[in-house]
């Protein structure tokens, strides 16, 4: 007999006088991986809240284990056991594995943290999945995959009996990916259920078993059996498609082959150092396939660990990457880390512009030119707002108008497309063309490529060994076969 | 944006003002204790410290008091007023509050009550005296015996598919006209589908098929299972219309229906040419209305999806019914929950229709 785990049932959700989750309907049973496409993200914070804090309801049910745990009749204020695993760790750190791991038991009472207890309790899980994770090591040293299997022990050992991962692939680049889906499919068959959220529907296809597609928050359909495995999923992207097949075609060698930026970097072992070289007016793809290589290059980038091996050349000239204006970063989702959501849309446009125009902030007619361009690309006039009256998609314009108006010859984005819908990532890769055509070099960091093929010129893949492989865009149908948008350049090749 | 402003201003004054009546009520009360305490003062042996404690907790009680007595019940009722306006409750479940309501009140309530019932029994007499009238024309017994008659002559004349087609019309009244139950076996929900479908497989050929999963474990116990009568025929014959029929190629309808611990999930399944956004919305919004509120919006359609929902959800409770999940060009699959229930018996004193 079958057994739910979890059951929405018309669950209606308001705040503010607005419907942020409609009718929502969804049910997942016991050892099932089931996957959650939002073509939209409205309402899916909600939703993640409502499984694993309990939100009053509006109206509706939610089941867990075939029990109702919330109603609009009768809401407690509790959490559910419910796991959440996001792409941002929830372990504390400077506490061993095993801490973390027993830290929600009930039995986790003493006062005395008996590690040697904890790590004899840990070890036959490990065994299970055969797994080397020491259980003293302190959190904060385990790489992003050991970290996002932890955190599912954590979930297991607690008696979780659902698993929701969201948005993890922004995290694990397709081998870690693989090992995670193993350790997936190894609890779907001790009786835990999955509910996998990803804003992409080819990983989806690789591990679930169903797939609900949420849209204008609610759920529109959920495809399972062959439904799944057909070109279903391409609806959902039928615009974006058609732009990015179009741009396929128009787009020939586009890059003028004149080197920009060279990047070295030196390690003790000869055979580790990698350098690469940054063309004019391209956009190249740095894909590494180490997490921990990821977060090292980005706190270069970001300046927050100084690095003496590594050598930035612009235009054979070496530069402090900090603090030239010639060199822009993008932080991961920077709509959240890179905005000042009390100040004015202008003021947070005009923000690093004072070495192009120092007069920005005293002289009418520089504000006005300002305001003309602003309007006159995005189509809105948004200028006096707060950051906090803006929609998502108009925060996204208003950073990628920022690195236009300062106008670098680089500018390195950090996973620009992590938590976008599919109609921001569209706006997304249009913003990230106008920065191109306008002669700005874009580099794309990321761990896993998700979008950045659609618009890349180029990929560099850098391995754990520091190797790098390049990928020119005549190449691209060689990546592998499960990276969104490779199988696209696959068809559009083989037809040319 | 300027109903949005008049809305917040609403708020803000109707908040002011209970906020000014409460403080009123507090220095009133306050004022009163402060009165009576002075003039027996000289119970309290050292005077102000106990002066001061006896007010804190006259206010304190005061605030329990107004908060569990007057704003938590009065706020509840006011959600629930509140969903009854936008359809989601019925009149009973209004009149299930906590709040103590002035009698003039409780007797609006009483005799919307009685507008709303008799206005609805009065459509429900209609529909049965409609219903009645036509099983009185037809008489059961005058129509199965012409269909067999009709049947006899097409095998006598070498027309198996007329005679086939006659039996498969004569089960198919027998069971709808016939049969008075309100509830009836999955076993026999199932076998009145196959019939219906394969009335129209004469109409449409081999351009329609119909699939039921039988692989599952409890496969026999669903079987037993009980549920209202004509629930997935009239889901069968929205799925035909509405969905394969208008499609190009091979229609497949596919009936799944699993057994869990408490319920059973029914879900019937279409590759036709499915829904827009829109209307999808629309009528998973119909199906979620009380009835007196569903049953005006026939005009839109959906009609016999809601009939079935309401049916679902007058006998088993607002708990169970029915989702559609739609896709352009994909499909349509609507999916019904009811409780496991292998006898009327365990419906206790639920009304059933």
């Amino acid at each position: 007999m079958k057994r739910e785990v979890l059951r929405l049932e018309r669950v209606t959700c308001k705040k503010a006088n607005s419907v942020i989750l409609d009718n929502f309907s969804l049910s997942i049973t016991e050892g099932e991986i089931m996957g959650l496409l939002p073509l939209d993200t409205y309402g899916l914070d909600e939703l993640l809240e409502l499984l694993v804090h309990n939100i009053p309801l509006y109206y509706g049910y939610v089941y867990y284990m075939e029990k109702c745990i919330n109603s609009w009749k009768n809401y407690h204020h509790s959490e559910n056991p419910i796991s959440l695993i996001d792409s941002e760790s929830t372990l504390v750190n400077g506490m061993s594995v095993a801490t973390n791991v027993f830290v929600y038991c009930s039995e986790f009472h003493n006062q005395v943290i008996q590690n040697e207890q904890l790590n004899g309790k840990l070890q036959p899980y490990l065994k299970d999945l055969e797994l080397k994770i020491d259980p003293d090591t302190p959190v904060e040293r385990l790489s992003q995959l050991d970290k996002i299997i932890v955190e599912i022990l954590r979930a297991v050992i607690s008696g979780h009996r659902l698993i929701i991962l969201r948005e993890i692939s922004t995290v694990l680049p397709e081998k870690e990916l693989k090992v995670l889906f193993r350790i997936m499919q190894y609890y779907t068959n001790q009786g835990y259920s999955f509910l996998y959220i990803s804003l992409h529907y080819e990983e989806i296809l690789q591990i679930c078993t169903r797939a609900a597609i949420m849209l204008n928050e609610g759920i529109e359909t959920i495809l399972e059996g062959n439904d799944l495995k057909s070109d279903v999923g391409k609806k959902f992207y039928m615009d974006y498609y058609d732009s990015v097949i179009q741009k396929l075609k128009n787009a020939d060698i586009r890059t003028e082959k004149i080197p920009l930026l060279e990047i070295r970097h030196r390690t003790e072992k000869r055979d580790s150092n990698i350098s690469f070289t940054v063309y004019t007016r391209e956009c190249l793809v740095i894909q590494t396939l180490d997490t921990n290589l990821f977060h090292k290059m980005a706190d270069i980038l970001e300046g927050n660990i100084e690095s003496p091996n590594t050598e930035f050349l612009l235009e054979g000239k070496k530069i402090s990457i900090y603090s030239s204006r010639q060199i822009a970063v993008l932080k991961e989702e920077p709509v959240k880390s890179m905005l000042f959501p009390e100040m004015t849309v202008f003021d947070n446009l005009c923000i690093s512009l004072d070495h192009r125009l120092p007069a920005v902030w005293r002289n009418q007619k520089i504000r006005n030119t300002i305001r003309q361009e602003f309007i006159r690309v995005i189509k809105k006039d948004i200028f006096n707002k707060k950051i906090s009256e803006l929609s998502q998609t108009e925060k996204i314009e208003l950073v990628y108008m920022r690195i236009l108006l300062q106008k670098p010859e680089i500018v390195f984005l950090e996973q620009p497309y992590k938590g976008a819908d599919v109609e921001q990532r569209r706006i997304i890769c249009e913003l990230q063309e106008t920065l191109v055509r306008r002669g700005i070099s874009v580099v794309i960091l990321a761990v896993n490529m998700a979008d950045s093929l659609a618009v890349a010129n180029r990929i560099l893949r850098i391995d754990s060994t520091m190797q790098i492989r390049e990928y020119k865009q005549r190449e691209f149908s060689k990546l592998p076969k499960n990276l969104p948008w490779s199988g696209l350049f696959r068809d559009e090749f083989s037809k040319r | 944006m300027d109903n949005r402003m008049s809305e917040e201003k609403n708020k803000l004054s109707f908040l002011s003002h209970r906020i000014i009546l409460y403080v009123v009520l507090l220095f009133f009360l306050l004022g009163a204790a402060l009165i009576l305490l002075k003039e027996r003062i000289s119970i309290f042996p050292k005077g102000r410290l106990w002066y001061i404690l006896a007010i804190l907790l006259c206010f304190t009680a005061l605030v329990l008091f107004g908060y569990f007595w007057i704003l938590k019940p009065y706020s509840e009722f006011r959600d629930r007023i509140r969903r009854f306006s936008e359809g989601y409750l019925s009149l009973a479940e209004l009149s299930e509050n906590k709040v103590t309501l002035s009698p003039e009140v409780r007797e609006l309530i009483e005799s919307i009550g009685h507008v709303v019932s008799s206005t609805h029994a009065i459509d429900l007499s209609k529909r049965q005296a409609q219903y009645r009238a036509l099983q009185n024309q037809i008489n059961p017994h005058f129509l199965y015996n012409t269909l067999d008659g009709i049947r006899s002559e097409a095998l006598l004349a070498g027309l198996d598919n007329l005679a086939d087609m006659t039996e498969a019309l004569a089960v198919f009244f027998r069971y709808t006209i016939s049969k008075s139950e309100n509830l009836v076996t999955v076993e026999e929900e199932l076998e009145n589908c196959r019939t219906y479908f394969k009335i129209q497989q004469y109409r449409f050929g081999n351009r329609l098929s119909l699939e039921i999963d039988e692989d599952s474990e409890d496969w026999p116990q669903i079987l037993r299972c009980m549920i209202p009568k004509l629930t997935l025929q009239p889901i069968l014959e929205n799925s035909i219309i509405h969905g394969t029929e208008l499609k190009l190629g091979e229609g497949i309808t596919r009936i799944l229906i699993e057994k869990t611990e408490t319920r059973l999930i029914i879900r019937v399944s279409d590759n036709g040419v499915g829904m827009e956004e829109e209307n999808l919305r629309k009528l998973n919004t119909k199906l979620n209305l009380r009835e007196e509120d569903s049953s005006g919006h026939g005009e839109n359609g959906g009609v016999a999806l809601s009939n079935v929902n309401n049916r679902i959800r007058l006998i088993f409770g607002e708990e169970y019914g029915m989702h559609v999940y739609s896709l352009k060009d994909v499909g349509t699959n609507v999916e019904i929950t009811i409780p496991v229930t292998t006898n009327e018996g365990m419906l206790g004193k639920r009304e059933t229709v």
